[in-house]
């Protein structure tokens, strides 16, 4: 039985294929189109899936997609008529899309499936389950487990932000929801926003800031009791309230009521891309701790009325690492998993497997220890004849290694000696982290790495962090952890032996000098609280990224090194051979690895393209594609 | 001209919308606001000990017909 599941519109539209409960392949489609967080239908990572199966359409069984639009739709006009006559730019700015598809949304899938290949309309079956339970399906069913309290936050589904269910065998049963408008993904993105980062997609690096604040001054205790009084109230089961006053998502044109935020904390918004002031760290320091809070104290109720020692995560909080780790480090549960694909791209999976097992009927066992994700590598991969026209194409000089093993070996030597790296290896992965098949890997131990990352490889902010890959066996070497942590969702400190000592001063010194002390024996991969995004590297889901940290362990006796996702700032991560060659040309990475061929940028010809990051035009490029909301842009709620 | 005609078809869609919106909607709204009170709890209730919706449903194939 074939089952095919579709997310879009919203943010993150994706395709995931199963084969009975087996996952054949599983892509967003951002990363065809290039277009950062598009939210079209995914037409390509469609035709991906079914060519990469070789499967029909006329062979799926069914066709799902991860919510029910009507019932989203009766709460945006509930919402409207709350507000009403106020809310009309948000109605006039939503309604069309309404009109002209969502509205037709059976027509719309039959339509683009029929680009694929002439099908008999008659024939697809197309089925919705609600937004949450798509995401209670990619967490559960994928899982390890064969019961488990499965905990789901996001922004918004149709009218739930959050949702408490029980997975059991093939059953999913909901028992406690949270509706509209209060949600946490939207408290958290209304700061992400203040902050002067992007809704959607800079909730990364309000959480990457979060670290910079300092919990034991008078202002962030100030900030945190302005946001419990005034902003909202948090219930012992962890269900909140957010006074509306202070947020304008529901039919303004905007996150916050900006006048109203100013008087609270004394700060205006924060203009993107301007100075990061103290102020705005003690800021998300308090929201992160909040939001840490609120999820324990959800799990916490999920425990009471499932009694379940495992919990299954799903739904952007759950990409919030940082509240992951703190709730596994807890022990309030034996055994956590979060899917990879938290966000909505992850719901196209969910959706072919609540279809699968609930509307099928199907059973469903596990071994209890491994997941089905294959360590979340479900996208395209390509041959080593891409890769050969590619350097032809672009005239590429290149050295083919026969043996992996001298490969790694004389890669393993690069990073050693300072090296940044981009590594193109087998299947892409699936959801928003490189988990070493689209990477690019440093040296951690070197202490201007992180530096030389952010600003030369990555273009982005100094202060963010960035993420270790350890080989498993190794893991308890340089982090507090026992668990495993293979799609890097997972935080752990790191481990007090290779830890350096703080100076007295050190909560008073400028941003930028706390980012540059020295933390650790690892220090491009320590944050400022000692935290590390960990993703701990297994041999059997990843042998060539196992081996080739190995090699780098045999040579340096450091088992750790730095990995980052291979795209630079605004861009999607680089799928193809040929997207991997123009991202590497572009920035000051020194080698690129794809499959067995090893490019030495010193040998390559000059890039011509005068799409380099320093060019005004090619930042005008880049933000007409990346789709994701501007900071004065409305907040597509009603898309 | 083809500006022009795409001026003119976005106010024609505004303001039809608009009459949509203040002539239908807000009237509705009103009548909306009395019988469903308040669906979004938009007022703080004081005492409250939680803002979750009991749903204790097991889902099953009949809930993924229906759009």
């Amino acid at each position: 039985m074939y089952v095919l599941g579709i997310s879009a519109f919203y943010h993150d539209s994706g395709c995931s294929l199963l084969r009975d409960d087996e996952i054949v392949a599983s892509a967003q489609e951002e990363r065809f189109t290039r277009k950062k967080h598009d939210l079209s239908f995914p037409s390509n990572a469609m035709k991906f899936c079914l060519k990469y199966s070789g499967v029909s359409i006329s062979e799926l069984t069914a066709v799902v997609f991860y919510d029910k639009p009507l019932l989203k739709l009766g709460r945006l006009m509930a919402t409207y008529c709350a507000f009403a006559p106020v809310g009309f730019n948000s109605f006039s700015l939503a309604m069309p899309v309404w009109v002209k598809e969502k509205l037709f949304l059976k027509n719309l899938i039959l339509r683009e499936l029929n680009k694929i290949e002439n099908i008999d309309r008659k024939k697809v079956k197309l089925l919705f389950p609600e937004h949450h339970l798509s995401h209670a399906a990619s967490a559960f069913y994928p899982s390890p487990f064969q019961e488990a309290a499965v905990l789901t936050i996001d922004g918004v589904g149709e009218w739930a932000t959050a949702s408490i269910c029980r997975g059991k065998d093939n059953g999913i049963s909901i028992l406690r929801e949270l509706d509209f408008p209060h949600s946490v993904g939207l408290l958290y993105a209304a700061f992400t926003y203040y902050c002067g980062f992007k809704v959607n997609s800079g909730e990364y690096k309000l959480m990457g800031l979060a670290p910079y604040g300092n919990s034991n001054s008078a202002r962030y205790k100030n900030y945190v009791k302005l946001i419990e009084e005034n902003l909202l109230d948090i219930a012992d089961d962890g269900s909140i309230w957010l006074n509306q006053e202070y947020f304008d998502y529901t039919t303004g044109l905007r996150m916050t009521q900006n006048d109203n935020w100013q008087k609270l904390f004394g700060l205006p918004v924060r203009k993107p891309e301007t100075e990061l002031k103290q102020e705005y760290c003690d800021l998300a320091l308090a929201i992160q701790h909040i939001t840490e809070e609120i999820v324990f104290k959800m799990a916490k109720e999920a425990k009471r009325l499932t009694g379940s020692n495992n919990l299954c995560l799903a739904g952007g909080v759950a990409l919030n690492c940082v509240a992951n780790g703190k709730l596994l480090k807890s022990g309030l549960f034996d055994k956590a998993w979060v899917q990879p694909a938290a966000g909505d791209a992850g719901g196209a999976l969910g959706a072919a497997y609540a279809a699968y097992y609930i509307y099928f009927n199907k059973p469903r066992s596990t071994d209890g220890t491994k997941d089905k994700m294959r360590g979340s590598l479900l996208g395209p991969e390509f041959s080593k004849l891409d890769i050969e026209s590619i350097a032809q194409k672009y005239r590429a000089e290149y050295e083919y290694y026969e043996n992996f093993d001298e490969l790694c070996g004389k890669v393993a030597d690069l990073l050693n000696s300072g090296k940044v790296v981009g590594w193109f290896q087998g299947r892409m992965e699936w959801g928003p982290r490189a988990l070493g098949n689209r990477s690019i890997l440093a040296d951690a131990r070197n202490i201007e790495m992180q530096k030389k990352l952010n600003l030369k490889i990555k273009y982005r902010e100094s202060f963010r962090p960035f993420a270790p890959s350890v080989l498993s066996e190794d893991v308890r070497q340089y982090f507090d952890t026992d668990g495993s942590s293979p799609y890097m969702l997972f935080i752990a400190d790191v481990a007090e032996s290779i830890r350096n000592r703080l100076p007295d001063n050190y909560h008073d010194l400028p941003i930028k000098e706390k980012l540059y002390h020295i933390r650790s024996s690892v220090p491009a991969v320590t944050h400022l609280d000692y935290s590390a995004r960990l993703q701990t590297v297994h041999k059997e889901t990843n042998p060539k990224f196992w081996k080739l940290i190995n090699s780098f362990k045999e040579r340096t006796g450091c088992g750790v090194i730095v990995n980052t996702s291979f795209n630079v700032r605004g861009e999607p991560i680089v799928c193809t051979p040929e997207d991997a060659y123009r991202c590497f040309m572009r920035t000051e990475m020194d080698y690129l690895v794809m499959e067995n061929f090893l490019f030495n940028k010193e040998k390559l010809p000059v890039w011509r393209d005068k799409r380099d990051r320093n060019n005004p035009a090619t930042e005008r490029a880049r933000r007409k594609n990346d789709t994701s909301p501007r900071d004065n842009e409305i907040y597509p709620l009603g898309r | 001209m083809l500006k022009s005609a795409e001026i003119i078809n976005t106010v024609t869609a505004v303001f039809l919308m608009g009459i949509v919106y203040y002539v239908f909607l807000t009237p509705f709204s009103l009548v909306y606001r009395v019988v469903k009170r308040d669906r979004l709890l938009l007022k703080r209730v004081s005492g409250k000990q939680s803002y979750f919706v009991v749903r204790d449903h097991t889902y099953n194939a009949s809930d993924m017909e229906k759009m």
